[in-house]
């Protein structure tokens, strides 16, 4: 008994020594909302997103440099042709060539139960994608497409030859191209049979409970990774993820609160870092001169309709107190609708703060004593939403508006929001794919061909934007589609469909002994991170 | 002494005055009480601000921690929260809301409890069964459950987080009457009343309620305490009252976010003021159920 207890010791002290370099390696994370799936196709919200990256690559970086395309130019205004990295593999060893980039596409394509995935849509303008030859597919288009490339950062690459699929692909739009039995379903991916990317890292499990352990890709073609081994734990509680930081449980922590990073300030063993987001947060106003949802006026109108009553409701707002009370200075007040600091943003002037002026401007409307208003907010989505909504709520208070304040849980707020019953509501959007992404979706006239307007829910119809926005959805020189994304965007805060408000800081907090250059777009990524 | 006994104020006040004499923690828990109901009652009157009035509110005063300097000179008692609203205030009128959810829930509750308890207790057969298998499925559910999954169909608000906890408290009570309705049937008074062509209305609510309400009068007090802990964990979760219109529940819950940074007061007043005004209640609650049963009160 003896023997075995000195053993059993002996044993202990082995493992504890196997186990203390290693651990050092390894990155532990906690993120704040948990990943759906480790499907890349099927979910567009930014975790399901970090948690892809480590595994799947796309032709384009979010950043815009390539990525498993080295180059990519127009052979014809409906032709682009992309030239494939060579000497590129999977994590199972197959080779990663063109016909895999056509799977992809077909895959993006299909769409299970009727359900699009992550850019269904967005490619839709694509009729037909080729595999020229081992590193080179050209992707064709109805008309020309510009932002195209924009869109393909949302195609991760899948391995056809994992899948099972043998000799040429051909596509088709629907995503059927003969594949529909191969395509692997969300438990494969789950499970990690399916999931094979050419990603710096490899699935070693994800957990339902959007819980995954990622191991290093070894035969990664770019720069290694310094973690050899990832620990991805969902912790939607706030507290609870700050407090796991401090006991040591996670190396970084994904979007502390203002209040978390006075905390941090305090430790020297912990550190945060910020980088500006892609984030802008706006409020939507229904203008349709019908009537508005929880919109009333005494003489039954719509104020919202009367662009001086949208204008006021702007100016009523002070953003520099929302974003230095209630920030911490972790967001940046909004000048117009995009981060103002994002590449192809147009210079534009900050927005004014006059109550007086407001209060002119709403009796000039024929409003000068109010109207009532409900302001409708999800409770549980954006980092202080509801503080925000609040803050918003004793402005418009102050300019003489009967506000009520409704908040509800996410998905609560999204289902009356897609039937239109809110003619006033809080809403956030990233620009990943470029300064025109919210202008283009929420303000234009839908029109499905030129992918504008997907979600116009403040019922905006103005000429000059319109003309703005259509010529910009088919305009291929990058100079000229800017001077029209000045052109809307400056119609747009003139007309005030929506009032931009602030646009969101990323932030994350970690190990003082850990370096971290986060991406706008907040994504956590064990590729951001490295130990000092 | 003999003097002031001939007052006849203070002699209708006797028996209550017995009730707690001897028993200092129930007195000192019926005088919290009464402080309660005052702040409640008088809120309007005493608070320095009106938090619920978005006018009397700013940002910029947001944070403040107690005895700090507000915008306009005045000083924060107990602080602000992060829109400004000043902590003693919104406790006040958080008062109000805790105890106007309770005491609406429970009273409705038992109106409609006893009602469906005392028709199941004369009807009998098909009536009786019906009510009380819906008695059985409504406290078959957790009551906090129950009212989440309520206010998560019909939406939230001071009035739906009442109309949800009167649905968990009918229950009880129509049961509660219903059992002591059905020995008081057997009776000889009941039989005579019939023999004598009384209404079945009549008898219900002349001759069975009076016998049969003592119970439910002895856990009125304790149904109160746990609806306002119910409102608190409802709002705590977001799903009670508007959050420009804070109850002691939602105070505790929009601190929580601050206690790890040393901003405590945001919570922990109204925290402190929920367990004292619960404490008070459950304890004179406690004396009112001890002196109604005579076997404890035997006992000593």
């Amino acid at each position: 008994m003896g023997r075995s207890f000195v053993t059993a010791l002996l044993l202990a002290s082995c493992s504890a020594f196997v186990v203390s370099p290693a651990s050092a390696e390894t990155l532990r994370m906690a993120y704040g909302t948990a990943p759906v799936s480790a499907d890349p196709y099927p979910y567009s919200d930014t975790q399901t997103g970090s948690l892809a990256e480590h595994v799947f690559e796309m032709l384009v970086g979010l950043d815009d440099a390539p990525l498993l395309a080295t180059e990519w130019e127009w052979d014809s205004p409906t032709s682009m042709v992309f030239k494939l990295r060579e000497g590129v593999n999977f994590s199972n060893g197959a080779p990663f060539v063109a016909r895999d980039v056509v799977y992809s596409m077909c895959r993006m394509m299909y769409r299970v139960d009727g359900r699009a995935n992550v850019v269904t849509s967005a490619l839709g303008p694509v009729t037909n994608v080729v595999a020229v030859d081992d590193h080179t597919v050209r992707f064709e288009t109805t008309a020309p497409y510009p932002i195209i490339t924009q869109k393909l950062k949302f195609l991760k690459i899948l391995s056809a030859e994992a899948a099972g699929v043998e000799g040429d692909i051909t596509f088709d739009q629907d995503g059927d191209c003969g594949l529909v039995d191969a395509y692997p379903s969300q438990a494969d991916f789950d499970t990690g049979s399916a999931a094979i990317g050419t990603g710096p890292y490899i699935y070693e499990s994800f957990q339902s409970t959007g819980d995954a352990d990622l191991v290093r890709n070894e035969n990664y073609w770019g720069e290694l990774p310094e973690w050899d081994r990832v620990e991805i734990r969902s912790v939607p509680n706030n507290g609870a993820r700050i407090a796991g930081l401090l006991a040591g449980d996670y190396d970084i922590v994904e979007r502390p609160s203002a209040e978390d990073l006075q905390v941090i300030e305090r430790d020297e063993n912990f550190d945060f870092s910020t980088v500006p987001g892609l984030q802008t947060m706006f409020i939507v106003l229904d203008t349709s001169a019908d009537g508005a949802g929880g919109v009333t006026a005494a003489d039954g109108s719509n104020p919202l309709a009367d662009t001086r009553v949208r204008q006021a409701l702007s100016m009523a707002i002070d953003r520099n107190a929302i974003t230095e009370r209630l920030f911490a200075g972790n967001a940046t007040p909004a000048s117009q609708f995009a981060p103002s600091y994002m590449p192809g943003a147009p210079a534009m002037p900050d927005l004014v703060t006059d109550l007086d002026q407001a209060k002119a401007l709403l009796a000039e409307a024929g409003y000068a004593d109010g109207f009532a208003l409900e302001l409708n907010v999800p409770a549980d989505r954006y980092t202080n939403g509801p503080l925000v909504a609040q803050a918003i709520t004793q402005y418009w208070t102050r300019l003489g508006v009967d506000v009520t304040l409704r908040t509800e849980p996410w998905s609560v707020f999204q289902t009356r929001r897609t039937e239109g019953e809110m003619g006033a509501f809080m809403y956030g959007w990233g620009h990943p794919q470029g300064a025109a992404q919210l202008i283009s979706g929420a303000f234009a006239q839908r029109n499905d061909d030129l992918g504008l307007g997907a979600a116009n829910f403040s019922n905006y119809n103005s000429p000059a934007f319109e003309e703005a926005m259509q010529a910009w959805a088919v305009e291929v020189d990058p100079a000229r589609s800017q001077e029209l994304v000045a052109e809307a965007m400056k119609q747009a805060v003139a007309d005030m469909p929506g009032i931009p408000l602030y646009y969101n800081h990323e932030l994350w907090a970690h190990r003082a002994d850990i370096e971290l250059v986060g991406g706008a777009e907040g994504r956590t990524v064990a590729t951001m991170a490295r130990s000092k | 002494m003999s003097a002031s006994m001939s007052e006849p104020g203070l002699r209708r006040l006797e028996p209550f005055r017995a009730i707690f004499r001897g028993y200092p923690a129930a007195a000192a828990g019926l005088v919290g009480v009464v402080i309660c109901a005052l702040i409640a009652l008088l809120a309007p009157v005493l608070a320095p601000q009106n938090p619920f009035n978005q006018n009397e509110l700013d940002i910029m005063n947001g944070l403040l921690p107690p005895m700090g300097e507000m915008m306009d000179g005045s000083v924060s008692l107990l602080g602000t929260d992060a829109v400004g609203r000043d902590i003693l205030s919104a406790v006040m009128y958080g008062m109000r809301t805790s105890l106007l959810v309770a005491i609406l829930s429970v009273s409705i509750g038992m109106v409609v409890g006893v009602v469906l308890g005392l028709v199941a207790t004369m009807r009998g057969g098909w009536v009786d069964a019906i009510i009380m298998r819906a008695v059985d499925l409504t406290v078959s559910f957790p009551g906090v459950l129950l009212a989440l999954m309520l206010l998560a169909v019909f939406g939230s608000g001071v009035d739906k987080v009442i109309f949800a906890l009167a649905i968990g408290i009918w229950a009880q009570n129509a049961r509660l009457v219903r059992a002591v309705g059905l020995s008081e049937m057997k009776k000889d008074y009941i039989a005579a009343a019939r023999i004598g062509g009384i209404s079945d209305l009549r008898i219900m609510f002349h001759f069975l309620l009076p016998n049969a309400i003592s119970p439910v009068l002895v856990i009125l007090p304790m149904a109160i305490s746990g609806a306002i802990v119910a409102e608190a964990t409802l709002s705590f979760l977001g799903v009670g009252v508007p959050i420009t219109e804070p109850s002691l529940g939602l105070l505790i819950s929009n601190g929580n976010d601050y206690l790890l940074s040393g901003r405590w007061w945001i919570s922990v007043v109204p925290g402190l003021v929920l367990v004292l005004m619960v404490l008070s209640i459950n304890v004179v609650a406690d004396r009112l159920r001890d002196h109604a049963n005579p076997y404890l009160q035997a006992k000593g």
